[in-house]
């Protein structure tokens, strides 16, 4: 484990690692991608958890890249205790799993610059953290929360755990990319991170469908409204739910309270509100005999 | 039922674990159900686990706190619904999940003592720092870790210690309508985590697929399965279709750029 998140071979403050500086002012890069591993692997570590409304995940930052720092100074703790103060210092915020190929690269401007390198950093990570996080959001977190998420859960309310075992799979494939995203970003540096951004639109776009088309069939299949309201006309009693509304458009409540749902979250509702609103409504309704348990068939 | 030791101790540590995992590793983030299939394991109950799993995953869906904002935690909802769900022993959930999505939105109020807390967190380290204590500085990052722990932890030992009881209580006190409406509200309540998902997709330029997908469902009864592979051909050849028509273009642009040269 020593290997894992700690340089095999790190010793404090090295006379012997004096950073070596090339002829036209900027240094010889010092990082491996051993040591780059090493910061993929301390920000598993820390993800989230720094976030405060300070500098939010910026402390992440920098427990993450505390050896790469280390190395890249050498014996200059000055300098080093400049950078970890500015990683400390430079706010942050990025989803979590792409996070890394955006240190990454701003990495290597400070392995090639030192500390003339630092603004660049910066101005990268603030840059581009947004925009990174935009289409990460999407795609790491939105879309298997639709897809896995929903695909899970609702296997899962049938008493079938192969839609969780699927979910924890396809993760546990995103987890071993994590592990070495640093060394990514770092190759790849900040001209292409901000291209591949825009790339990622158009799958953006085509994963949107596969999300929505998925949402659509769950409002329908995971959503129980009854009514055990019945017309009755002389000997004949039609039942509202099963023998009218199913007929025509079926679970018809489901998508109407999907749609009112959606519009007071569009408004500005809080969703605490909407979930003690559903419950209340739901008291009334199940007093009043408007809605029911549907009897099982 | 009866909660023997070890059962305590190993959902008191998942519970833990899970609160912890949530915002630093992340190795199973948001996957409510199977901590909720966990518990229901180690409950003896992997039914009911994977029940209330799967609500509480259905109604989690978008509460993903995206951006540092602060969401309901579901994780802890569905791992105190499960356990209240065994521990009663009846195949009603409705208590359960009432109590669970209680307790989900009171956590709201600890995220933000949480991010507090990490400012005080953050000062230590900085203090460490700036004073070249530099594996002080690297032990204080995990004064968070162990919030987050304890935050998960010491409730779920209380709802283990006396949940049974007050659940109890709360039955027998409690109405006809009160908990036939709590099942019934159970049913509806996935319908906030659909709500709460569009609201971050494209809903105006692809509306046209969430009828797709209800059709697919309602009319044609397909299950979930099939209907997300259904949705994956369609983005496939949505793909397809934006990037080699985005191609030719780049690929004409490029020929007409070297004949300029030329």
């Amino acid at each position: 484990m020593s290997n894992f998140f700690k340089p095999k071979d790190f010793k404090d403050f090295d006379e012997a690692s004096a950073p070596v500086q090339l002829p036209d002012g900027s240094y010889e890069p010092a990082l491996t991608k051993e040591d780059l591993k090493i910061c993929s692997h301390r920000m598993l570590l820390m993800d989230t958890v720094s976030y405060s409304y300070a500098t939010q995940n910026a402390p992440c930052c920098a427990f993450a890249a505390y050896y790469a720092l280390r190395k890249i100074y050498g014996n200059d703790q000055d300098a080093f205790n400049t950078a970890i103060l500015n990683q400390l210092d430079c706010v942050f915020n990025a989803t979590p799993p792409v996070s890394g190929l955006l240190l990454g690269a701003g990495l290597a401007m400070e392995d090639k610059g030192h500390l003339a390198g630092m603004a660049a950093e910066n101005d990268l990570k603030i840059g581009l953290m947004g925009p990174l996080s935009g289409v990460g959001d999407v795609l790491i977190w939105i879309l298997p929360m639709t897809i896995l998420g929903s695909i899970a859960g609702y296997m899962a309310m049938q008493g079938n755990p192969v839609g969780i075992l699927l979910w924890v799979a396809v993760w546990a494939v995103v987890l071993v990319w994590r592990l070495q995203n640093y060394v990514q970003g770092y190759n790849a540096g900040a001209k292409v991170i901000t291209s591949m951004a825009d790339k990622i639109s158009v799958l953006t776009d085509a994963a949107s469908i596969l999300g929505l088309t998925v949402v659509g069939s769950l409002i329908y299949s995971a959503i129980t409204i009854y009514t055990p309201l019945t017309f009755t006309f002389g000997d004949v009693s039609l039942s509202l739910q099963t023998g009218v509304l199913d007929q025509i458009f079926p679970n018809l409540f489901a998508v109407l309270a999907a749609a009112l749902t959606y519009h007071l979250i569009k408004k500005g509702v809080k969703l605490n509100w909407i979930i003690l609103g559903i419950i209340v409504i739901c008291w009334i309704c199940t007093a009043f005999g408007i809605l029911g348990v549907a009897p099982t068939a | 039922m009866e909660v023997n030791a070890l059962q305590f101790i190993l959902i008191v540590i998942l519970s833990g674990f899970r609160a912890m995992d949530q915002y630093s590793t992340q190795l199973f983030p948001f996957q409510h159900a199977l901590m909720c299939w966990l518990t229901g394991i180690i409950l003896g109950d992997p039914n009911t686990g994977l029940v209330v799993g799967g609500t509480i995953q259905l109604m989690s869906m978008g509460a993903a706190g995206l951006g540092g904002s602060s969401a309901p935690d579901y994780g802890m909802a569905g791992m105190v619904a499960t356990v209240l769900a065994c521990l009663t022993g009846t195949d009603d959930i409705s208590i359960g999940l009432a109590v669970g999505v209680a307790v989900a939105m009171l956590y709201v109020q600890l995220d933000v003592m949480f991010k507090i807390y990490n400012s005080w967190v953050f000062k230590v380290i900085r203090g460490h720092a700036v004073k070249h204590e530099y594996n002080k500085m690297l032990r204080s990052f995990f004064l968070s870790h162990l919030w987050l722990f304890l935050q998960g932890a010491l409730p779920m030992a209380l709802v283990l210690a006396f949940g049974q009881q007050a659940v109890d209580a709360v039955l027998a006190a409690m109405p006809d309508w009160f908990t036939t409406g709590l099942t019934v509200a159970a049913g509806i309540l996935p319908v906030t985590g659909f709500a709460m998902l569009l609201t971050f997709m494209p809903v105006n330029k692809f509306y046209a697929f969430l009828i797709v997908g209800y059709v697919l469902a309602a009319y044609l009864k397909l299950s979930v399965l099939p209907i997300a592979l259904l949705g994956v051909a369609i983005a496939i050849e949505y793909f397809r279709l934006k990037t080699e028509g985005g191609v030719a273009t780049a690929a004409a642009s490029q020929n007409g750029g070297e004949l300029e040269d030329e």
